[in-house]
């Protein structure tokens, strides 16, 4: 991989931080330039853009995980949400609300570093947690998958390699991985509609306050 | 590749009680049993009653009967439909209420007919057979049915008597004492048949009440022990990890960069992640808690496990939670002796909403180590019995899928 990729990470420990920088220091390629204890101190800092920023699901400054993500994806950064505990609402919410991923905070140093490389790349990082919570989501708006889309996941939920999950689900190893983010994307897709709908009252706000004392715009 | 364990013949597990429990009077049953006595006592005193007038008639009383031919008929047909009917009753054990129906329509009938087979003087008299069975009817339906049919019957069979006799009541005075006492008898012993049984029953029923809330208060104390024993165990389980590994780093002198501190490390919170499912309720559920103990116990022999569960059932028999713990552990043993892999995945899901009827609980132990060819190895002795053989004890089944290079998943599922 030729060009560097830039992160920064987004979370309320000082130990977690200061122990990525020390963890990341040695990994070539990948260069941590900004660290922040909530969304609003990074936004603050008015950082040179990181393509990727490593943001933890539950901040403790009471802000919505959701909102985080799309605050970090107005900027133009690519997510990666992680956390100690897979919990599946919120999980399920930054991933609508458009993550590029999700991995929980055991995973070792290459899987968190393959993840990132992922990501940067444009790419998605379904982790076996985030198929886990994908594959248990019992919600009943949560997107139709296919027969073959459940399997997929469901293997590789348990675990498995993409190579094995593909032959067990008995698809070509590309098809297995193209499944997987296209599942990833359907959720993406079904946050659109409610992410559009935040952003027009976003909109709607701004705009009364530019035409403060005007009267509401239609 | 895939191999399916052979199972024994597989079920859910039933709750094996001491034998002489189960011939014991249960009070659950109490109402049937107080049911089927009632049709029997009934039953006997039915084919009882077609007894007194052939011996009465051989004794005399046919002097009363004017037309043998219509008499003979009348007693007939009762005699046989009375045999009829306790017979099915008898094999009920229990009065149909259609045969209750068809019951009351023969007594009545028989009472108009064989009132009118006899000399007007003599209808009130012995001479007269459908009196002693038709009060066999007026009981029996006072104790099958509730009081306003069982009333109703009693007075139409006491209106089809009275018809019967009718043209001797003009005669004397005697056959009217007699029909007025034909007549109470009928009704009386319908009313005590009725509130005997029916007080029968409602004892019965509240027995069998009494002894359905028992049960439940039993079950309800077993699941709170149960559950308190799960969180006794956790309790300890957390003491003897997790706080004594913050305890010792704490007290200083440990570098936290030893990599034996950072494989305790590792694995305590492994055990802690793995207590909390991702979906659905995880305090106190027994399974996920006993799951995360066991992945905890193998990182103690160098295996890192991790534990994930969702909407497992609170309520697991805890012979199956036993079984798929052990079922568990014993796949991951296998995964240390034969994988040569470092990692291990513990999935452990509830019912699936989208297909009603297949597994309560399913659990996947995956590995990503050098896997095996099922078709030319076959399962081991492990496999055999540690885990096929725990798993249809329980009426679960074990499925093995592996392939050289990449990794094995054990998959268990309960009920098979």
């Amino acid at each position: 991989m030729a060009g560097m990729i830039t992160i920064a990470a987004i979370d309320d420990d000082r130990m977690l931080l200061a122990g990525l920088r020390a963890w990341l220091g040695p990994v070539d390629g990948i260069e941590l330039t900004a660290t922040a204890a909530t969304v609003d101190e990074y936004l603050d800092a008015g950082p040179a853009p990181a393509d990727v920023v490593l943001l933890d699901l539950n901040l403790r400054d009471g802000s919505t995980p959701a909102a985080n993500v799309a605050r970090l994806l107005d900027i133009g950064a690519a997510v990666l949400v992680v956390s100690t505990i897979p919990d599946a609402e919120h999980v399920l919410a930054t991933i609508e609300a458009g993550a590029a991923g999700y991995v929980t905070k055991d995973n070792d140093l290459p899987a968190l570093v393959s993840a990132i490389r992922e990501v940067a790349t444009g790419g998605t990082a379904v982790s076996p947690e985030l198929a886990f919570v994908l594959s248990t989501d019992r919600r009943p708006e949560r997107p139709r998958l296919s027969a073959q889309e459940s399997l997929v996941l469901r293997v590789y939920a348990s675990g498995a390699t993409l190579q094995a999950t593909a032959r067990r689900a008995g698809v070509a190893y590309g098809t297995a991985r193209e499944y997987l983010e296209r599942i990833k994307r359907k959720y993406t897709d079904a946050g659109r509609p409610t992410r559009t709908k935040l952003d027009l009252v976003e909109r709607a706000r701004e705009d009364r306050l530019e035409l403060d004392g005007l009267g509401p715009s239609s | 590749m895939t191999y399916r364990a052979p199972g024994r013949q597989p079920g859910p597990p039933r709750p094996s009680w001491p034998a002489h429990v189960g011939r014991a009077a249960d009070p659950a049953d109490a109402p049937r049993r107080t049911q089927a006595l009632i049709a029997r006592t009934i039953a006997v005193l039915r084919i009882a009653q077609v007894i007194p007038w052939p011996v009465a008639v051989a004794l005399g009383s046919q002097n009363g009967i004017q037309h043998l031919w219509l008499a003979g008929i009348v007693y007939g047909t009762q005699t046989g439909w009375s045999l009829v009917w306790a017979t099915i009753v008898l094999a009920r054990r229990a009065i149909p209420s259609w045969a209750m129906l068809i019951d009351v329509g023969v007594a009545a009938s028989c009472l108009v007919l064989a009132g009118l087979a006899c000399y007007p003087q003599d209808a009130t008299s012995w001479a007269n057979s459908a009196v002693a069975p038709a009060m066999g009817t007026a009981v029996a339906a006072a104790a099958a049915w509730p009081l306003i049919a069982s009333a109703a019957s009693g007075l139409l069979l006491a209106l089809a008597y009275t018809s019967g006799v009718i043209r001797g009541l003009t005669l004397s005075d005697t056959a009217w004492a007699a029909t007025v006492g034909n007549i109470t008898s009928l009704l009386g012993f319908a009313v005590i048949a009725g509130l005997v049984s029916h007080h029968l029953m409602r004892q019965a029923a509240a027995s069998a009440a009494a002894a359905d809330e028992l049960a439940a208060a039993r079950a309800r104390r077993a699941s709170e022990e149960s559950r308190d024993a799960e969180r006794t165990r956790q309790y300890r389980m957390l003491h003897d990890t997790v706080l004594s590994t913050l305890s010792a780093l704490a007290r200083g002198g440990l570098d936290p960069s030893d990599p034996l501190v950072r494989q305790r490390c590792a694995a305590d919170a492994d055990y802690l992640r793995g207590l909390i499912s991702s979906g659905g309720a995880s305090v106190d559920n027994q399974l996920q808690g006993e799951l995360a103990a066991v992945g905890r116990s193998q990182a103690a022999l160098g295996l890192r496990v991790h534990v994930h569960c969702a909407d497992l059932p609170p309520d697991l028999p805890e012979p199956v939670v036993r079984g798929l713990t052990d079922a568990c552990r014993e796949a991951l043993n296998n995964v240390i002796k034969h994988s040569g892999g470092s990692q291990a995945w513990v999935t452990a899901v509830g019912p699936d909403p989208h297909s009603p009827g297949g597994p309560l609980a399913t659990l996947t132990i995956t590995d990503r180590g050098r896997g095996f060819d099922p078709a030319r190895i076959g399962p081991g002795l492990g496999m055999r019995e540690s885990i096929s053989g725990r798993m249809s004890e329980i009426g679960g089944a074990a499925h093995v899928d592996s392939s050289p290079g990449q990794g094995t998943t054990v998959e268990l599922a309960w009920p098979a």
